[in-house]
C-alpha cells in the first residue's frame, strides 16, 4: 500500500508539473516574456557621404568613382535620430532639430575650406600667388570680393540641397503610434522590424543600431515633428 | 607721203579709242553701278521729312546714305553735322552748320548710280583721322558725295537713327545713338557674324552673347595668347622683354611666303620687346614663330606651353592651339584636312580679360597706331580698325583667314567712380570688313551704354550669380588677375 501511494504521488507531481511547464509554453506563446526596450534611443545617421556626393557633383566631377577620394569629407558628420518607447505601449520617432542644424553648419564650414583649398591650387597654378599659396583668409577675400558675399553663405546659396532639407529627414523618420513587441521583434506602427536585440545600452531593429539616450541628453524641447 | 597718213590715222584711231574708253568708263576702273537704289525718307524729331538718297550694297536693305543728304536733314537739329567732299578726303565737323552744295532732299533722277568702289576713304572728323567704308560719286548737280552705313553714321555723329518697320521710314530720336540690343537681336543682327560677346573685363560680367561656347577658327586672334605665354615666360624669369631675338631659317621661310608680313632673313635680330609690336600690331605670323623660338626653342614646345596655359585658365574644350600665329595649316594624313586655332567668344573674352587683369601693359602696345621697328627699318601700322574710328579704344587685335571671317578682339577704356573698366568686345566670322568693322563698334558701344546704365555694384547683380564651381572659378581668376 505505501509502494502503491509512493507511486501515486510521483505520477500526481510529474503531471503537475508537465501541466505546469505546458501552461507556462501557453501562456509564453499569447503573453510573450520579451520585454520592450523601453526608454529614449538616438540613432545617429552619418550624412557625410551625402555632403560629399552633393559636392562633388558641384565641382563638376560627379563621373568620377566616389571612392577616388578627390572630394571627401575627413569627419562624419551626424544627424540624431530620436526615438522614445514609452512603457504605456506608445513610441514617438523624430528628427533632432539641433543635432540638424549642427550638421548642415559642419557640412558647409567643410565645404567651404574645401573650396577654398581648391580656389588657391587653382590659382597657384596658374602662377598668380607667387612662391607661396593662399591663405585662406585671402582665399575667403578674394571669394567676397566676386561675389559680395562670404564662402560658406556662398555654398548654401550655391548647393542649397548639400544634404536633404529637415523637412525631408521628418518625413522621412518622423513617426509616432503604439508598439508591440514580439518574439524577438517589435511594430512600431506601421512598421514593422523582424529582429530586435537590445541590452542597456544598445537598440537593433534590423540593421539599425540606437545607442541609449537619457532624458537629460535630449533636451525634450527639441523633440518636435 | 603714205607714212604721214598712217600716222594721222593711227593718232585719230587712238583718239578714238580714248574718247570711247572715256565714254565708256567715265570713272576709275573700279566703278560699281548700282541698281538697287533708294529715295529713303528721312523723318526728324519735329516731324519733319527729308528725301536721303540711299544705295542697297550688294544686298536689299544694306543701305548706304547721302552724306549731303544727311547734313542737309540734320542742319536743324541739335546733331547738325557740316560735311565736305574733296579729293576723295572726306572731312566732317559735328555741330557745325551744312553749307549746302546743291542736289540735296532731292532723289535719285535715274534708275541707275555709280561710285567708285567700296573703301576706306580718308574721314577727318572734328580734326580726327578715322576709317570707315564708304563710297564715293557725285550727284546730280555734280557735285561729289559719300555714302556711308546708317549704323557708322549714327555712331560717328552720335545720333539715334531707326528704321521704322512698318512704314519704311527712317527716323531720328531725340537722344543720342542708343543700342535696344534685344530688338537688334530680333532683327538678326547677330547673323552676320559666327559668334560675338561684349563684357566688362574687371568683373566678368557679360553684356551680350551669341554663340558664345561655339568653337571657331581664330585665327590671328591666336596671337593674343601667344603674348598671354611670351608674358608668363618672362614673369617667371625665362625670358626678358630686353632679350635679343634671332631670326631663324624657319620664321625666315615663312616671312618670304604670301603669309608672311614683314621680310626677315636668317640671322637678323630684334628686341623681344619689339617684336610684341610687331605680333600685335601688324600681326606678323614671322615675328610670332620667332619669338615662340625663343621662348621654348621651337614652336612645337611653345604650342605645348599655349594648350598648357588653356587648361590653366580652366577654358573650355571649345578651344585648341596647333601654332603660335593663327594660320591655317594642312593635317598630314592622306585626307589632308585645313586645321586651324580654335577657340570660343567666352574664352576669348576670359583670355583677353585675364591678359587685361594681369598684363595691363599690353594696352599700350595695341593702342598705338604707328610703330618704328628700327631692327628692320620700317614703320609697322596697327590693322585694327576701332582704333581709328572710336577714342578710348585700347586694343586688341584682328584675325582673318577663310574659316574664321574677319575676326576683331576689341577693347574700351570705361572710367566712371569706380576706376577703369575694360570693355571686351569679341566678334568672329563675319563676312567682310565691313561687317566686322559694325559690328564690333556696336558691341562696344553697347557696352558703354550698360555701364553707363548702372553702376558697377548693380551691374554686378544684373551679371548674374556665379552658381556653377566653373563660373566662381572665372571670376575669381579675374579678379586675382588684377594684383601681379
Amino acid at each position: 500500500m505505501r509502494k502503491y501511494k509512493r507511486k501515486l504521488a510521483i505520477c500526481i507531481s510529474m503531471i503537475v508539473i508537465l501541466l505546469t511547464l505546458v501552461g507556462l509554453l501557453v501562456y509564453e506563446h499569447f503573453f510573450p516574456m520579451t520585454k520592450a526596450p523601453v526608454g529614449v534611443w538616438v540613432y545617429s545617421e552619418d550624412v557625410s557621404g551625402t555632403a560629399s556626393s552633393a559636392m562633388r557633383e558641384w565641382f563638376g566631377n560627379a563621373n568620377e568613382d566616389p571612392s577616388s577620394g578627390e572630394f571627401s569629407l575627413e569627419e562624419p558628420v551626424y544627424v540624431n535620430v530620436i526615438l522614445r518607447i514609452g512603457n504605456d505601449g506608445t513610441y514617438e520617432q523624430s528628427v533632432e532639430k539641433g543635432s540638424y542644424d549642427a550638421a548642415r553648419d559642419a557640412l558647409y564650414q567643410s565645404c567651404a575650406a574645401e573650396l577654398k583649398k581648391s580656389i588657391s591650387a587653382h590659382l597657384e597654378a596658374l602662377g598668380m600667388t607667387g612662391d607661396a599659396s593662399l591663405s585662406d583668409a585671402e582665399a575667403e577675400e578674394l571669394i567676397n570680393e566676386a561675389v559680395s558675399m562670404g564662402s560658406v553663405e556662398y555654398l548654401t546659396v550655391a548647393i542649397p540641397d548639400i544634404i536633404p532639407s529637415y523637412e525631408e529627414y521628418v518625413k522621412k523618420y518622423g513617426d509616432k503610434g503604439n508598439y508591440s513587441v514580439g518574439d524577438h521583434s517589435l511594430t512600431l506602427g506601421s512598421r514593422s522590424a523582424a529582429k530586435l536585440i537590445f541590452d542597456g545600452e544598445s537598440l537593433l531593429l534590423d540593421d539599425t543600431l540606437y545607442k541609449k539616450l537619457s532624458e537629460k541628453e535630449t533636451g525634450n524641447d527639441e523633440l518636435t515633428n | 607721203m603714205s607714212s604721214r597718213i598712217k600716222k594721222t590715222v593711227a593718232f585719230f584711231m587712238s583718239l578714238a579709242l580714248a574718247i570711247i574708253l572715256l565714254y565708256v568708263n567715265p570713272v576709275a576702273t573700279n566703278a560699281i553701278t548700282h541698281k538697287d537704289i533708294e529715295n529713303l525718307t528721312l523723318e526728324i524729331p519735329d516731324g519733319t521729312r527729308f528725301t536721303v538718297k540711299t544705295i542697297h550694297y550688294s544686298y536689299f536693305n544694306n543701305r548706304f546714305v547721302s552724306l549731303r543728304d544727311m547734313a542737309y536733314a540734320l542742319g536743324g537739329t541739335d546733331k547738325k553735322f557740316a560735311v565736305s567732299v574733296s579729293g576723295g578726303e572726306i572731312v566732317i565737323k559735328t555741330g557745325s552748320k551744312y553749307e549746302s552744295a546743291g542736289g540735296e532732299n532731292t532723289g535719285f533722277d535715274t534708275s541707275e548710280y555709280t561710285t567708285e568702289g567700296l573703301k576706306i576713304n580718308p574721314i577727318k572728323i572734328d580734326g580726327r583721322e578715322c576709317r570707315y567704308y564708304t563710297f564715293l560719286g557725285k550727284n546730280a548737280e555734280g557735285i561729289n558725295d559719300a555714302f556711308i552705313s546708317i549704323a557708322d553714321l549714327a555712331m560717328l555723329v552720335d545720333v539715334d537713327l531707326g528704321i521704322d518697320p512698318e512704314t519704311g521710314i527712317l527716323k531720328m530720336g531725340a537722344g543720342d545713338f542708343c543700342i535696344d540690343m534685344d530688338a537688334y537681336e530680333k532683327q538678326g543682327f547677330y547673323y552676320e557674324v559666327s559668334s560675338a560677346l561684349v563684357g566688362d573685363a574687371r568683373t566678368g560680367t557679360v553684356f551680350s552673347a551669341f554663340n558664345e561656347d561655339v568653337s571657331v577658327s581664330c585665327a590671328s586672334t591666336t596671337k593674343l595668347m601667344t603674348y598671354l605665354c611670351i608674358m608668363d615666360a618672362v614673369s617667371a624669369g625665362e625670358a626678358s622683354l630686353e632679350d635679343t631675338v634671332v631670326i631663324s631659317e624657319k620664321a625666315a621661310a615663312l616671312s618670304q611666303t604670301s603669309d608672311g608680313v614683314i621680310k626677315m632673313t636668317a640671322g637678323q635680330k630684334a628686341g623681344l620687346g619689339d617684336m610684341l609690336y610687331a605680333i600685335l600690331l601688324p600681326s606678323s605670323n614671322e615675328s610670332a614663330l620667332a619669338v615662340a623660338e625663343h621662348i621654348d626653342g621651337s614652336e612645337e614646345e611653345f604650342v605645348k606651353r599655349m594648350n598648357l596655359k588653356v587648361k590653366e585658365l580652366n577654358l573650355s574644350d571649345s578651344t585648341v592651339f596647333f601654332n603660335c600665329h593663327g594660320l591655317p595649316e594642312y593635317s598630314d594624313t592622306v585626307a589632308a584636312s585645313k586645321i586651324q586655332n580654335r577657340i570660343s567668344a567666352y574664352d576669348m573674352f576670359v583670355l583677353s580679360a585675364h591678359i587685361l587683369n594681369k598684363y595691363p601693359e599690353i594696352k599700350e602696345i595695341t593702342s598705338t597706331q604707328k610703330y618704328k621697328l628700327e631692327a628692320f627699318g620700317l614703320e609697322i601700322e596697327n590693322t585694327n580698325p576701332l582704333l581709328y574710328n572710336m577714342p578710348g579704344i585700347v586694343g586688341l587685335k584682328t584675325g582673318t583667314t577663310k574659316a574664321s571671317g574677319a575676326s576683331l578682339v576689341s577693347a574700351y577704356d570705361y572710367e566712371d567712380e569706380d576706376g577703369i573698366h575694360t570693355i571686351v568686345a569679341v566678334e568672329y566670322g563675319a563676312e567682310d570688313a565691313t561687317v566686322r568693322n559694325t559690328v564690333s563698334e556696336v558691341l562696344i558701344r553697347y557696352g558703354i551704354q550698360c555701364l553707363e546704365k548702372a553702376g558697377s555694384a548693380e551691374a554686378n547683380e544684373e551679371a548674374g550669380f556665379p552658381g556653377t564651381y566653373e563660373e566662381l572659378l572665372k571670376r575669381i581668376v579675374l579678379f586675382k588677375s588684377r594684383s601681379r
